[in-house]
C-alpha cells in the first residue's frame, strides 16, 4: 500500500477536485483497505461491503466539492459510514439476504486468513482457531444495534480515537463515549460464550495484557 | 453489579479518556472492588479481541472508471458550453420573433386583417363546388377583378378610396392597391365591362352567408361598406374582397404547388384558380400575378423571418436536448 504525506494527500485531493480522476484513484488506492474493512465490519458480509465501499468512493468523487480541508480520511469515512447505513437499510428490506449476512460466513474474506496476525508464525490448528474466533467476534458485532456497531468497529477494530469517530459519524463526543461503553458491555457478554469455545487463543492474548 | 456509569468510566479508562481526577478516583475504587476489576478485565479482553480481528483484503480495487466517475470530469465543460449555446439560441429566437413582429406588421396583422377573407373564401368556395357554372366565373373573376381593384384605386371611385382610408377589412386592400399603383396599368386592360359582372356574380353568392365576414368591414368602414353589403351594385367594393377569396382558396389545393414554380402563394393561387377554370381564363390569369404582388409581398418579407424563427427554434431544441443528455451521462 502506498502511503502519502498529508501534503501529498492534500495536493491529490486538489487535483481530484479539478476533475483529475487519476489523482482521485491514487487516493482510492491509499484508503480502500481501510474503507473496505470498515464496511466489512459494519455490514458483516463481503459482497455488500464491497458494494458499499464502491458506492462510497463514487459518492466521494462526486462530492469532492464539499471537502473543505481537514482530515480527508475522516471526510471519507463519514461517506463510507453513510453508505454502510444505506446498505444496511437495503438489507433490512430483504430479510432473506439479511439472515444470510447475519450468519457467520466462512467463505468471506476472513476465510483467506489474510490478516494482520497471519504474519505471525502459527500452526494450522491455531490458524483455524483464529479464523473461528474472528468469525465469532464478527457474529457478536452483527448482533449489536447498528449505531453501536459502527462506533465499536471504528474504535476497536479501526483504532480511531473519539474525535475521529465523532467526525466520521457526526455524533457528539459524549455520545461516542457512551455508545462505545454500551457496545463494549454487550460485546463482553456475547464473547463470554465464545471464550470457552476458543480458550487457547483468547488466553494467549490475555496473558500479554497491558 | 457494575452500573452503566461504571462501564462508561471503565471504557473511557481503557481509552485514556479520563481526566486525572476521574482516573485517580476509579483506580482507588478498583483497588477495593473486585467485581469492578473483573469488569475492567473483561472489557479489556473484549477490546483486545476486537483488535485481533484481521485486516481483510479488499476483494478488488475500488478505483473509479471514467464511467463510474460519471459526468464530472469530461462533460462539465461540454455541458456548460451546450447550456450557454442553448440560452443564446433561445434568446435569438425571442429576438427573431420580436423582430418579425416589429419590422413587418403586415404578416403580423395579417390574420386579423385577413379575417374576412377566409370567410369569404368559405362562401365563394361553397358555390364554387356546389355550382359548377359559377366556376368559370370565379376563374374569370380573379383575372379581371384585381385589375379592377387596382383600377378602382387609381380611378378613385370615391367609395373605394373611402373604404381604404377607413380601414377595417379595407385596410390591407387599400395598402395593396395604393402600394401597387404600378400593377394597375398592367392590368388596366379590362376595368370596364367585365368588372361589374364579376363583382356581382361573386357578391351575390357571397351575400347570404357573407353577413359575418362583411360585417367586419361594416363596423369599421361606414356607410359605403354598408351599401356594399346591401346592394351588390356597388360593384367595386364587394369585388375587392372577392378576388382574394378566389385567390386564397385555391392555395389550399395541393395540386397548385407542383403546377406552379412561382414563389408567392398568391400568384400560385391565382393560376390555380385559373387552372381549375376553363383554359380560356388561364391566359389572363398569367397577367394577374404581376398585379397581385402587393399581397405576395407579405409572405415574401415574412419568409426569412419565419425561416430564422424555425431555424432558431430547432437549434434551441437540439442544443437543449444535447445539454440534457450530457448532463445525464
Amino acid at each position: 500500500m502506498v502511503s502519502f504525506s498529508p501534503m501529498d494527500e492534500l495536493a491529490l485531493v486538489r487535483e481530484a477536485q479539478r476533475g483529475d480522476l487519476d489523482a482521485f484513484n491514487r487516493l482510492v488506492m491509499e484508503h480502500q483497505t481501510q474503507v473496505y474493512n470498515l464496511a466489512y465490519r459494519i455490514i458483516g458480509e463481503g459482497d455488500s461491503a464491497a458494494d458499499a465501499a464502491q458506492e462510497a468512493f463514487i459518492s466521494a468523487y462526486r462530492h469532492l466539492g464539499t471537502y473543505r480541508g481537514g482530515s480527508f480520511k475522516a471526510w471519507l469515512l463519514r461517506i463510507v459510514t453513510n453508505a454502510c447505513y444505506d446498505e444496511l437499510r437495503r438489507r433490512k428490506r430483504r430479510p432473506v439476504a439479511s439472515l444470510e449476512a447475519l450468519s457467520v460466513t466462512p467463505e468471506g474474506p476472513e476465510a483467506e486468513g489474510d490478516g494482520l496476525l497471519a504474519s505471525r508464525e502459527e500452526s494450522p490448528v491455531e490458524r483455524v482457531e483464529r479464523k473461528e474466533l474472528a468469525q465469532a467476534i464478527q457474529s457478536c458485532l452483527n448482533d449489536l444495534p447498528d449505531e453501536m456497531r459502527v462506533v465499536a468497529v471504528m474504535a476497536d477494530v479501526q483504532n480511531l480515537d473519539y474525535a475521529e469517530i465523532s467526525a466520521a459519524t457526526g455524533l457528539a463526543l459524549g455520545t461516542v463515549k457512551s455508545r462505545l461503553s454500551r457496545a463494549r458491555a454487550r460485546l463482553r457478554q456475547c464473547l463470554q460464550g465464545v471464550r470457552e469455545l476458543l480458550p487457547a487463543i483468547y488466553r494467549l492474548e490475555e496473558e500479554n495484557k497491558v | 453489579m457494575t452500573s452503566p456509569q461504571d462501564f462508561e468510566r471503565l471504557s473511557a479508562y481503557l481509552d485514556h479518556q479520563l481526566s486525572p481526577k476521574e482516573k485517580a478516583g476509579l483506580e482507588a475504587r478498583l483497588a477495593h472492588d473486585a467485581e469492578l476489576e473483573t469488569a475492567l478485565d473483561e472489557m479489556r479482553q473484549t477490546v483486545r479481541a476486537l483488535r485481533s480481528l484481521p485486516v481483510v483484503k479488499p476483494p478488488r480495487n475500488f478505483t473509479l472508471s471514467p464511467q463510474q466517475a460519471g459526468v464530472r470530469a469530461p462533460s462539465r465543460p461540454v455541458f456548460g458550453a451546450l447550456r450557454l449555446a442553448t440560452a443564446v439560441a433561445a434568446a435569438g429566437l425571442v429576438l427573431a420573433f420580436v423582430g418579425n413582429l416589429v419590422t413587418s406588421p403586415a404578416p403580423g396583422f395579417r390574420p386579423l386583417a385577413a379575417a374576412p377573407v377566409p370567410m369569404v373564401v368559405s362562401r365563394s368556395s361553397a358555390p364554387a363546388t356546389a355550382l359548377p357554372p359559377s366556376l368559370p366565373v370565379a376563374a374569370a373573376a380573379p383575372t379581371e377583378v384585381p385589375a379592377q381593384a387596382a383600377a378602382v384605386a387609381q380611378n378613385a371611385g370615391p367609395t373605394t378610396e373611402d373604404m381604404t382610408h377607413q380601414g377595417g377589412a379595407g385596410g390591407p386592400l387599400a395598402t395593396e392597391a395604393a402600394g401597387k399603383g404600378a400593377p394597375a396599368p398592367a392590368l388596366g386592360a379590362a376595368p370596364g365591362g367585365g368588372t361589374p359582372q364579376a363583382g356581382l356574380t361573386f357578391a351575390s353568392p357571397a351575400q347570404p352567408s357573407a353577413s359575418g365576414a362583411i360585417s367586419a368591414p361594416v363596423e369599421t368602414s361606414q356607410p359605403q361598406a354598408l351599401m356594399a353589403l346591401a346592394a351588390p351594385t356597388t360593384t367595386t367594393v364587394p369585388a375587392v374582397p372577392v378576388p382574394r377569396t378566389a385567390i386564397t382558396e385555391p392555395v389550399t389545393a395541393p395540386e397548385a404547388y407542383p403546377a406552379l414554380g412561382s414563389s408567392t402563394a398568391e400568384s400560385e393561387a391565382l393560376t390555380i384558380s385559373a387552372g381549375q377554370a376553363p383554359a380560356s381564363s388561364a391566359a389572363p390569369a398569367v397577367e394577374v400575378p404581376s398585379a397581385l404582388p402587393p399581397e405576395a409581398l407579405s409572405p415574401l418579407s415574412g419568409l426569412p423571418w419565419r425561416a430564422l424563427e424555425i431555424g432558431l427554434a430547432a437549434l434551441t431544441l437540439i442544443l437543449g436536448a444535447a445539454a440534457w443528455l450530457t448532463r445525464r451521462r
